[in-house]
């Protein structure tokens, strides 16, 4: 899900492309590309398609970026590109898309209706996402019980670090260093099943 | 610093913090590394799909051949604007300029190119030369307004009340 504090670090990170910096960019492509990857796949169902149409979407963002003046959130603006380019992808093919629906409001919430369309995973990749999805749960599991709390308000229930604090009954620096050993102990797991997955070349 | 990588992905991290967190993620790769990795967790859990292995490595290749944006831009409630703009009266307006230009082999000094007029004047883009200078990102002053070049370009002019 997206948080209000999501549009703060989106904001930083995408002035900063504007100035010229390309890293910034990637930075939010990592962020985004599997929302984005979702969000095409009630559009086009071949994986492969998918991936292109995807990384076609993020260039056009990129070149869009001097029009890009906040009037939205980041990633409204993205989906908005992203599913025009869909469309352009699919009519250029002579194809219809598999769900037509206006997705103009501003804060993304009619987007939602799209989440009532199934999107389509292949065998593999669901299977490889099971076990992911699993490993994470179940090193989440065997957090010792405050990083186990700070990492489930973040990620699952999207905190802020202030709410969080309050919630826990701890300083927001203790908030930021368990929600970050509990990052580090999820990925020290997950590295090595991304290596039989598969996973990007450090870029 | 991995901890500050870790508050920035929360939007949590200090503003000022931010340039040299970038900085010195283009050094380390360990920090680019946690960044894939803390996200590929994180949308798991939200069980956003996967993608093939060399996505990433694809786009930033493709990325790499694009001509570099350099568009300083006004973010509307951004608050990093906000500690970059000059104190304006009542009366002042203020035109941004966005360019966009092709990057050279030559680094490029670009820096926002602003203009701060009287409210009843139009701003008049002129078509000169374009010479612009890239925003140095240190913020010592607080005023990246102060002794820079105005640059007036033929587009993307916005004026702002």
């Amino acid at each position: 899900m997206i948080q209000r504090t999501d549009r703060d670090i989106d904001q930083e990170l995408v002035v900063r492309a504007q100035a010229g910096d390309k890293r910034a960019f990637e930075l939010l492509v990592v962020k985004y590309q599997r929302r984005v990857a979702r969000l095409l796949s009630r559009l086009i169902r071949d994986q492969n398609e998918i991936e292109d149409v995807s990384q076609e979407s993020f260039i056009k963002a990129y070149r869009a970026l001097p029009s890009f003046r906040g009037e939205s959130a980041f990633y409204t603006w993205l989906y908005r590109i992203a599913i025009n380019t869909a469309k352009n992808h699919l009519s250029t093919l002579g194809r219809r898309p598999q769900l037509l629906a206006d997705y103009e409001d501003e804060e993304g919430e009619s987007l939602d209706a799209a989440a009532q369309i199934p999107d389509y995973h292949t065998p593999e990749t669901e299977l490889s996402n099971r076990q992911i999805v699993s490993t994470v749960n179940a090193v989440v599991d065997e957090l010792p019980s405050e990083l186990r709390t700070a990492i489930t308000l973040r990620e699952m229930e999207g905190l802020s670090y202030e709410d969080i604090a309050a919630v826990m009954n701890c300083p927001i620096g203790t908030v930021r260093s368990r929600i970050f050993r509990a990052r580090e102990a999820i990925a020290d797991k997950l590295r090595p099943l991304l290596d039989i997955v598969g996973r990007d070349k450090r870029w | 610093m991995k901890e500050k990588l870790s508050a920035l992905m929360d939007g949590e991290l200090d503003v000022s913090e931010i340039d040299g967190l970038l900085a010195e993620m283009k050094r380390k790769p360990e920090l680019s590394n946690a960044w894939y990795d803390w996200h590929q967790a994180s949308d798991s859990l939200q069980e956003h799909p996967l993608l093939s292995p060399q996505f990433m490595q694809r786009f930033s290749a493709r990325l790499a051949e694009e001509p570099t944006v350099v568009a300083p831009q006004r973010l509307k409630r951004s608050s990093v604007m906000k500690k970059l703009l000059v104190p304006l009266t009542a009366a002042a307006s203020i035109a941004f300029v966005g360019v966009a230009v092709w990057q050279s082999n030559t680094v490029l000094n670009i820096a926002p190119s602003m203009v701060a007029v009287q409210s009843n004047h139009k701003v008049v883009a002129k078509a000169p030369a374009v010479r612009a200078y890239l925003a140095a990102h240190s913020q010592e002053s607080g005023n990246v307004l102060a002794e820079r070049d105005i640059v007036y370009a033929n587009f993307g002019t916005e004026t702002v009340r």
